[in-house]
């Protein structure tokens, strides 16, 4: 018992009370953005936050490093789950991405399937360090991560997808993998992708996507696009967060919240809740706490005891950072709009759930960085 | 770890710090413009997304007869709305409301097409039925929860409480034009409306519909996303449209719609008159120039014109007195002169006279409607003169009615031959006449062209050429025949003018009102419809006093001669004699009747000659009060079309269809 709490202890507490100020102010606005809804959300969003802490508390004392000897079954079972979702799962608004358990709730695979792949990607970054300097080095890394990334787009859920790639990205560069092959590859990658978008917009150049779908990313150019689906959905997250000023409406009282003139106010749009009623000075501190967890958890990576445990946190880290990016971009006109939610904020069990492991591998990686004196 | 490997990761970590804090200032950046510096902006948006601008529409003004009977009023009803971006393509909700609604023209097909029809403007609130029943309402208000985006809305329904009655002159309602819009947004008219507003579109309603459509009012509703109202933000009542009180009398009204249907449907009887469908008769105040009774027929559609301001008729010898007035204020006849009457007259083109053979002076002339007389009179007065006086009677300018559309009388050929409108008229027709000749001309130059070339030897080209120049010279002279001819003013022109007949035409409107000049001593007023406009109160906001247009410039007793040579008309021998025989001694009708020939392909079949019915008349005789105008097309005679409603119209006026008149009527007939 004592050294479970000399273990409690040495966590980073920094990192702690941040995430416990996100989460306090989430739960206040998902109370306000749920408002015209039936559900329970708060009830159930605190609910799953509590698994959280218990599982973050429960594993704390297992040193993280163990982890190694299960990467194999780990990464088959993430892609027997993955091919699982395509196969029984619920299709809901065009994806099969959800497992649906009748009274219990729902689970989305790919959220997990992060977790997963970081920990089983760290391993085998682990086992190629010093040798990532070619492109020839560089390729069975990319199939590493592509092959769950190609499940879930069968979903399809091109965001979820796109968070591998950032997770990808961030750990190879700490792995120490070749920085200008990696540039070429992903700011080439980007760049075409935005030329080629723009040529679909300008030029009408052939698309695969459906209008609705490309719709999603020509917004970034043209706010005015598909003023009924996305465009609007857009403008109405722009108009709450602009409507906001520096003070915000204040909880509950935002127009735009509880008119219901935002759509999925809450979880892919929270963060213009978020904005509309705690103003600049709320959402802005969200932001900034935001930056600290990101920093200590790249802190943490620095102060790992190995390299498996650095690549987890970089991973952990790059996670969250796409996730924020996008959707607070997103909400601003700045990113394309793909639905993935914002940590600790949006509701949703299997994000949370995520969340929580990835807030436990920090913790365990950071709490575990020097041999312990039993 | 080794050292080298750490200080690797270290460094990578430091970058990777430095793109995430670059990131996120990014993202703070953005959100301090959109917050801070766009919040204004975005202010505004968000409150035109929550507040809505509803319309209550204002209460329609009444229209009310001068006795005080309600002939238009609004009364609240209900509409069924959609809300096309829920509805369209919502095959329950259709199926349900078709049901309920049960309209064999809003089946569930039918509804689907209009929420299609529609489709572009998804926004815009369709209004599927108007006027739907109070059990309507009721089922559509149980079944709410089954009828997402179907909603029940109060408006108003102009009614008409006495059908037909009066329709020409109270007009209709109907939705705003692109045409009305858009002569209000180039500053034409001075009116607002908006898309979809009823509006007035003739007669009465139109005329005065700023006054009676009041101002609408306005609430701003605070509304969700999906158009649900939240909260009454603000109301701004609306104001009531004004209530018009008429000169018109709703009985005088009645009397002469029933007598004019009557004896419409007598003279179709007739062979003669076998072809009457159309007529109009007024009944105005002499001495104000207020219209007391109005009608036109037909009357069964909405969109038929008003013909008494808006047909314009040859108004036959109902012109006469405007010769004789000419003639005596000339000094070119005196009321004892006698003319005598051979058959008829003896100048070319010998026009007919129907009266009697022998001496007419201007009372028998006037009684028995010598053309003889007249023709003769007008020959020695002159076109100007008679063009003069007939302006003098208000018979050059439109009367000025409080009615949309008065016919106004622009064109060369209508209204009456004055020295302008003579000049008008001749431009118009030399330039017709010789373009008629240059086609011509030209079509024969063409001819030739092609015949001469098509010659084969010298000497039929020859001929041919000889032929051409011919040709050409002939018509040529024809053209200035012609030209002349139509651009001269002859004496038989002004033979046919002096007795009513040829290029001349009034409305019916213009008759009465220079009938009325012709009793009052001169005075050409401005008729009217409304004489006050009264708030839903009653209070009055506005009187309108009668309109002096003119004095004729007409001597006293010229006038006093003409008044009693119209009495004539109605006394033994005259054209109208025998119709307001029953009236009592204190009730004398001075009248005029006319036949009109309108030169019209209809008024001549193989076996008969038609002709329209015109007839005028004012009484009592020698205290003028009220004045009565009617025209019958293909009415035959003036007496026969109009006598039998002028008398049913002055009996109600001056109260001799009571019981006790009428005995007393039948007792003085007994005694005859």
């Amino acid at each position: 018992m004592n050294f479970y709490r000399k273990l409690i202890g040495k966590m980073d507490f920094i990192l702690l009370a941040v995430i416990a100020v996100i989460l306090v102010s989430g739960l206040l606005i998902l109370n306000s953005a749920a408002a015209s809804k039936e559900q329970a959300y708060v009830m159930k969003q605190s609910m799953w936050i509590v698994i959280g802490i218990v599982f973050l508390l429960l594993t704390i004392q297992f040193d993280y490093t163990i982890l190694q000897k299960y990467v194999k079954p780990l990464y088959i079972f993430n892609l027997l789950l993955l091919i699982a979702v395509l196969i029984f799962g619920r299709e809901i608004s065009g994806a099969r991405s959800w497992f649906v358990f009748p009274g219990i709730g729902s689970l989305q695979p790919a959220e997990l399937a992060k977790i997963m792949t970081i920990i089983c990607f760290a391993h085998f970054l682990d086992e190629r360090r010093g040798n990532l300097n070619t492109l020839w080095e560089l390729i069975p890394c990319f199939i590493f991560v592509a092959i769950p990334v190609f499940l879930i787009l069968l979903q399809p859920d091109l965001g979820s997808a796109l968070v591998f790639i950032a997770i990808l990205v961030g750990m190879m560069f700490v792995a120490g993998a070749n920085p200008k092959i990696l540039l070429t590859i992903f700011g080439g990658g980007v760049s075409i992708i935005l030329i080629y978008l723009l040529g679909v917009w300008k030029l009408g150049w052939w698309c695969p996507l459906k209008t609705y779908q490309l719709n999603r990313f020509l917004v970034l150019f043209d706010p005015n696009i598909d003023p009924r689906g996305v465009g609007y959905n857009v403008w109405q997250a722009k108009i709450a967060i602009g409507n906001g000023g520096l003070f915000g409406e204040g909880l509950g009282m935002g127009s735009q919240t509880t008119g219901s003139f935002l759509p999925e106010q809450w979880t892919d749009f929270i963060f213009a809740v978020y904005a509309e009623e705690f103003g600049f000075i709320g959402a802005g501190l969200l932001l900034l706490l935001f930056a600290v967890l990101l920093y200590r958890g790249l802190r943490i990576a620095m102060l790992s005891k190995d390299l498996f445990g650095a690549l987890i946190a970089t991973g952990v880290v790059s996670m969250y950072l796409f996730h924020i990016l996008e959707n607070v971009g997103m909400c601003m006109g700045l990113m394309p709009v793909t639905g993935i939610p914002l940590p600790f904020v949006s509701y949703g069990g299997s994000s949370m759930l995520a969340n929580f492991f990835g807030i436990a591998l920090l913790q365990n990686i950071y709490v575990h960085r020097q041999r312990l004196i039993f | 770890m080794q050292t080298q490997e750490r200080k690797k990761i270290e460094k990578a970590t430091k970058i990777y710090t430095a793109v995430v804090f670059f990131i996120i200032a990014i993202l703070v950046g953005r959100l301090a413009w959109l917050q801070i510096w766009q919040n204004d902006l975005y202010q505004s948006k968000a409150d035109n997304n929550r507040n809505r601008l509803m319309t209550i529409t204002a209460k329609r003004g009444d229209i009310i007869s001068s006795d005080g009977v309600v002939l238009v009023t609004d009364r609240p009803s209900y509409q069924v709305v959609l809300d096309n971006q829920i509805v369209r393509g919502n095959t329950e909700v259709i199926e349900t409301l078709a049901k309920i609604l049960n309209d064999e023209k809003l089946t569930a097909e039918a509804i689907q097409e209009i929420c299609d029809e529609n489709r572009m403007r998804l926004y815009k609130p369709i209004v599927l039925k108007k006027n739907i029943d109070i059990e309507t309402v009721s089922q559509i208000e149980a079944r709410r929860s089954e009828l997402e985006g179907v909603s029940i809305e109060s408006a108003s329904d102009r009614t008409y409480l006495y059908g037909n009655i009066a329709g020409h002159v109270l007009g209709y309602l109907g939705e705003v034009s692109q045409a009305e819009l858009d002569a209000q947004a180039n500053g034409e008219t001075d009116t607002n409306y908006r898309m979809g507003d009823y509006v007035g579109k003739v007669g009465l309603e139109k005329y005065y519909d700023q006054i009676l459509r009041g101002k609408d009012g306005y609430k701003q509703v605070e509304v969700n996303a999906n158009n649900r109202p939240l909260s009454d933000v603000k109301i701004v009542e609306p104001m009531e449209g004004a209530n018009l009180v008429l000169t018109l009398n709703y009985e005088l009204q009645k009397v002469l719609e029933e007598a004019l249907d009557k004896n419409i449907a007598l003279l179709k009887t007739s062979k003669r008159s076998d072809k009457v469908e159309n007529a109009a008769a007024v009944v105005i105040e002499v001495n104000t120039g207020a219209v007391l009774a109005m009608a036109s027929r037909p009357d069964d559609k909405i969109t038929q014109q008003n013909r008494v301001i808006q047909g314009r008729y040859i108004p036959g010898s109902i012109f006469k007195p405007i010769t004789a007035i000419a003639a005596l204020e000339t000094g070119n006849v005196t009321p004892t002169e006698k003319i005598h009457n051979p058959g008829r007259y003896w100048k070319a083109p010998y026009i007919k006279s129907t009266a009697p053979i022998g001496y007419y002076n201007l009372y028998s002339a006037m009684g028995k409607s010598d053309n003889v007389y007249f023709q003769e009179i007008g020959r020695r007065t002159g076109i100007d003169a008679i063009g003069y006086y007939g302006a003098e009677f208000g018979l050059d300018t439109p009367t000025g009615i409080d009615l949309a559309y008065e016919n106004r009388g622009e064109r060369v050929s209508e209204g009456l031959p004055t020295e302008e409108k003579r000049q008008a008229y001749h431009d118009w027709a030399g330039a017709v006449w010789a373009e008629r000749y240059d086609k011509k001309i030209a079509e024969t130059e063409e001819e030739y062209k092609n015949l001469i070339a098509a010659a084969t030897t010298n000497e039929e080209k020859k001929a041919l050429e000889k032929k051409r120049k011919n040709a050409i010279a002939i018509l040529e002279a024809d053209k200035k025949i012609n030209v002349k001819w139509n651009t001269e003013w002859h004496e038989a022109d002004t033979y046919n003018v002096a007795i009513g007949q040829g290029r001349q035409n009034y409305t019916p409107m213009q008759l009465a009102v220079y009938i009325a000049a012709i009793a009052n001593g001169g005075t050409v007023y401005q008729p009217y419809l409304v004489q006050k406009i009264c708030d839903s109160q009653g209070g009055v906001l506005q009187e309108i006093k009668p309109t002096i247009l003119h004095q004729a410039n007409v001597s006293v007793k010229t006038l006093a001669e003409i008044q009693k040579s119209l009495l004539a008309v109605t006394d033994v021998g005259g054209t109208a004699y025998g119709y307001f025989q029953s009236f009592p001694k204190d009730i004398k009708v001075a009248a005029k009747t006319g036949t009109a020939q309108p030169g019209g392909s209809g008024y001549r079949t193989s076996t008969q000659q038609y002709y329209d019915g015109v007839f005028v008349a004012y009484a009592p005789a020698d205290n003028p009060q009220i004045a009565f105008v009617s025209v019958v097309e293909y009415g035959y005679s003036g007496a026969g079309s109009g006598a039998p409603v002028c008398k049913a119209v002055f009996e109600e006026y001056f109260g001799l269809n009571q019981e006790g008149v009428i005995a007393s009527e039948d007792v003085f007939m007994y005694n005859e």
